[in-house]
């Protein structure tokens, strides 16, 4: 199938002021002053063929049931870590395992509902997963608005192309929703508020599920089980939360006191399973970076198959093979700090100076269960439009993946970031980049 | 066995009537081989919906709220129990979480021990037990005793550098040292005779006797009896006595009594 | 799914206000045009009279300085994109109950307005998108907006604004008994909230005998009382 998109592209500025005049924005925090800014978005889609999306599809459905499982098995039996696949201290040792989860048995057993994983297309083609984010992943409402402009800016474009709507999203955060609510009361979107950078996507997203935009102060806890406090003193039952907010803020009787924007005894509520949150707590145990090494071994050890969707070429210098590969080749990989809090960051080898590599060895030596290391993957450049021309930046693809109790589906789109830098591969939206639509071909 | 008589009351005063109030307290002995409960009370004001739970260590909570405007919260919690020697059995919960430094038990790995604090060549010849009685000692004569010199939040390594504080941050930082040296170890907090308010202490992990062995840091002993045990966890902000938050401007007063008494 | 129909304590403010500014946009653009009219060929001062009425200290030396500081000035409380800003705080927060369709008339009127102010523009007749939007603004707040009790309390802060600005400007007895009227017409919808107090005083004052907004102390408890009418 060949798509045109002349007449998309020679209508930006159309688009553009759409985007603003639904104020499609982001905020952003620089030097502590809160600032909202158009999210730049290039109207040159991604475009998925339909033999490709079948295959990330069927991945991403895979990968996502590994994870619930390992997460629903962490903090039950730990059959994972007893039968030797994942080493103990790559779970206990991980800022995202929190032990007041232990025990706690969510609907279903989902703990990730909204899935965010992030992939890069390899210049030989494939794809690869480059991060899992299990915990509150954004982004999706941004190809959402820009897809309902660009279908009134361009009708014709999408006339012409087999295209898959995107605008469904909110079905499937409804469906979900409404499974995890199980007719107990009403279903929220809780935001921190205004001066949270996916505040936008909040209130869209509130908007276009027809669940309500609760903020802090109007959610409380009665009897182990969670209210909406209306105006007049009157009340209603909350049956599912789908929370915009961190664990460590969610709860100041159980997580960080000082919390203002938590809901206190919310964690009771949650264990008594009176209400859905959505995604669960604890789940940053299976997105940490420790952790996304032993992913496909996840996928091979609860569903008995090879993982279809791979990891960028990984190593823990933690196992011994690993750990010599990694201490020879340190200077060509990239080289990931496990431990969070005080932590060395992300590092190119290739970019260091070689007193900086010695140094680095040096730390990998020292403690090789903190660092994992990666070859550097080639991602295929996607085309943009700079002012009147076209050129070529780095992009990854975060594809959405929503589960209830009853199934696993995969949002037919996605958001594409792009770094607007030509020599980054940070296509982080608070580092300056833009976004564009994802397009999923229904036919080849 | 001995029989000790214990009576806790809290009472918290607010200048301005305070509204949406909810409260998660820990002021009733824990259950175990070490200690059983004769009899107990816990007086708490009507007007309150609460509940009783377990957090996720076992350690047992009353918690509830009160959302109407109101100017105080009071409880009592008392009882009678009987104690045996401090040994207390493990539980599920996964053994590595008592070996992984918190936020509150974290030193920085560039920070160098003065020997007089840590000594790794003398360590080494000792065995567990020894190794945790030496941390106990030494912490004890590093740190001076200065009521009021530190905060909740205070960090072991805030603590290592001003060389001061209170029961709370002998204890972090023994923690801290202990699981440097691989001995898990953890934080608890309760009761003991003569001092009017709650106490901290550490708890380390003894792989022959296969239970946990109190030590208390501030005192400089290991413990045996006249500890009553309210709560542990991996530091002090996994098992605080007692927690609130409510919506008000207001000046908060808050009395607190401990009572405990062999009888 | 379950829409729950309950308004939280927060949120009632917000659509209180939000229809408050809402409104000060569209008065305040009303007035001054007026104002911009008479000034044409008129003398320096003549904006004096319009700004008094507003209950603020003058800081404008001249005719332009005042046109300019009316329109964008943002650290006047009074100006126009100062209004927009407030009516936008406010919005912001509720695109789920006022639709995102609603929401946009603010955005377009303050991307306008900034354009403007960067320019150091005045086109009277730019400012007509202003006062279209505005209208615009409600008639999509009524064609969508389906909880009549949400509706019913921007409706509220609209005529409250109305009135307190007829007032100021020394309306006639005809056109703010009407206001008054439509007011009443949506506090029905909250009795709860209405200041039962105060809304008798108001009876007794808003009759023809007793109107008259030449007395100062009446035209002042007449404004304190429109204000204080509903609780929020």
């Amino acid at each position: 199938m060949s798509i045109n998109i002349n007449e998309l592209t020679n209508s930006r500025d159309t688009v553009n002021r759409w985007m603003e005049r639904f104020g499609v924005r982001f905020g952003v925090y620089k030097h502590g002053v809160f600032n909202e800014q158009l999210f730049p978005f290039d109207s040159v889609p991604r475009i998925i063929k339909h033999s490709d999306w079948e295959y990330l599809e069927s991945g991403l459905k895979q990968r996502v049931t590994a994870l619930n499982m390992f997460l629903w098995d962490i903090y039950h039996d730990k059959n994972i870590i007893k039968d030797g696949v994942v080493p103990e201290e790559f779970v206990y040792s991980s800022k995202g395992y929190m032990p007041e989860c232990e025990g706690i048995s969510p609907q279903g057993k989902i703990y990730s509902h909204i899935s965010g994983i992030d992939l890069v297309e390899g210049k030989d083609d494939k794809w690869y997963v480059l991060e899992d984010n299990l915990r509150i992943p954004s982004g999706a409402s941004y190809p959402m608005i820009a897809r309902n402009v660009s279908r009134k800016v361009s009708p014709s474009t999408f006339a012409s192309n087999a295209i898959a709507d995107n605008r469904d999203y909110a079905n499937l955060l409804r469906d979900m929703m409404d499974d995890m609510n199980d007719n107990r009361g009403i279903a929220v979107i809780y935001t921190p508020g205004r001066y949270n950078s996916a505040f936008f996507e909040h209130s869209y997203l509130a908007e276009k599920t027809g669940a309500t935009l609760a903020y802090p102060g109007d959610l409380f806890v009665e009897n182990d089980v969670v209210y909406y406090a209306g105006m007049f003193h009157e009340k209603t039952r909350v049956g599912c939360i789908y929370r915009r907010i961190s664990d460590e803020y969610m709860d100041p009787m159980v997580f960080e006191s000082s919390s203002l924007l938590g809901i206190p005894n919310i964690m009771q509520a949650y264990k008594a399973g009176n209400v859905a949150l959505i995604n669960g707590i604890g789940n940053g145990v299976a997105d940490d970076k420790g952790i996304y090494y032993f992913v496909p071994k996840m996928v091979k050890y609860y569903l008995g198959e090879e993982s279809i969707l791979q990891n960028a070429p990984t190593y823990l210098p933690y196992f011994k093979e690993d750990y010599d590969y990694v201490i020879a080749n340190i200077d060509k990989l990239v080289i990931k700090d496990v431990s969070e809090a005080g932590g060395y960051g992300v590092v190119f080898g290739s970019e260091l100076s070689p007193e900086k590599l010695e140094e680095l060895k040096q730390l990998v030596i020292k403690e090789p269960r903190r660092w994992i290391a990666q070859e550097v993957v080639e991602f295929k450049d996607l085309e943009i439009i700079e002012g009147e021309e076209l050129v070529w930046r780095k992009a990854d693809l975060r594809a959405f993946v929503v589960s209830s109790s009853k199934d696993v589906r995969v949002w037919r789109s996605g958001l594409t970031r792009f770094s607007r830098n030509p020599d980054s591969y940070v296509v982080n939206s608070s580092q300056g980049g833009g976004f564009k639509d994802t397009w999923v071909a229904l036919e080849d | 066995m001995r029989r000790y008589l214990y009576c806790y009351n809290t009472i918290v005063s607010f200048s301005e009537p305070i509204g949406n109030h909810e409260f998660l307290i820990r002021c009733l002995p824990v259950l175990g081989e070490y200690m059983s409960v004769e009899e107990e009370h816990l007086v708490l004001p009507p007007d309150y919906w609460k509940h009783h739970g377990t957090d996720t260590f076992n350690n047992r909570i009353v918690y509830g709220g009160n959302r109407e405007p109101h100017s105080a919260l009071a409880y009592v919690s008392t009882g009678i129990i009987s104690m045996h020697p401090y040994r207390i059995n493990n539980d599920s919960l996964p053994f590595s979480i008592w070996l992984q430094p918190t936020h509150l038990t974290t030193i920085i790995s560039s920070f160098s021990f003065p020997p007089s604090l840590l000594d790794d060549t003398k360590l080494a010849e000792m065995s567990l037990m020894e190794k945790a009685e030496s941390i106990m000692h030494n912490v004890n004569s590093y740190l001076s005793y200065v009521p009021f010199s530190t905060d909740v939040e205070t960090t072991a390594q805030e603590v290592v550098e001003s060389r001061q504080g209170v029961c709370q941050d002998f204890s972090h930082l023994m923690i801290a040292i202990c699981r440097i040296q691989g001995i898990p170890a953890r934080y608890a907090c309760g009761f003991v005779e003569g001092t009017g308010e709650t106490h901290a202490w550490v708890e380390v992990y003894d792989a022959h006797q296969n239970c946990w062995v109190g030590f208390d840091p501030t005192h400089d002993i290991r413990i045996e009896y006249g500890y009553v045990k309210l709560a542990h966890g991996r530091d002090a902000a996994d098992c605080p006595v007692s927690r609130g938050q409510y919506n008000g401007f207001t000046n908060q007063q808050t009395q607190i009594n401990v009572i405990l008494k062999e009888v | 799914m379950v829409k729950s129909f309950i308004i939280s304590a927060s949120k009632a403010n917000q659509l209180y206000w939000l229809g408050r500014y809402q409104e000060r946009v569209y008065m305040t653009l009303h007035q001054f045009r007026k104002c911009y009219d008479q000034m044409i060929d008129g003398k320096p001062e003549d904006y004096q009279a319009f700004w008094d009425k507003l209950d603020v200290a003058n800081c404008y030396s001249s005719n332009e300085d005042f046109t300019l500081g009316m329109l964008y000035d943002e650290n006047n409380p009074s100006s126009i994109l100062s209004a927009l800003n407030r009516a936008m705080d406010n919005a912001i927060l509720l695109r789920e109950d006022i639709f995102t369709e609603t929401l946009s008339y603010i955005e377009l009127s303050i991307s306008l307005m900034k354009k403007c102010k960067l320019e150091n523009k005045v086109d009277i007749t730019l400012l007509q998108y202003i006062t279209d939007w505005s209208l615009a603004f409600w008639g999509s707040a009524e064609q969508r907006i389906y909880n009549s009790r949400i509706l019913a309390i921007m409706m509220i802060g609209r005529h409250v604004e109305y009135l307190d600005m007829m007032m100021r400007y020394n309306y006639d007895f005809k056109r703010i008994s009407l206001g008054y009227k439509m007011l009443k017409k949506y506090l029905k919808e909250l009795p709860a909230s209405v200041d039962s107090n105060i809304a008798s005083q108001l009876d007794a004052l808003l009759t023809e005998e007793a109107f008259d907004l030449s007395n100062d102390e009446y035209k002042q408890k007449l404004i304190k009382y429109i204000n204080q009418m509903m609780r929020i």
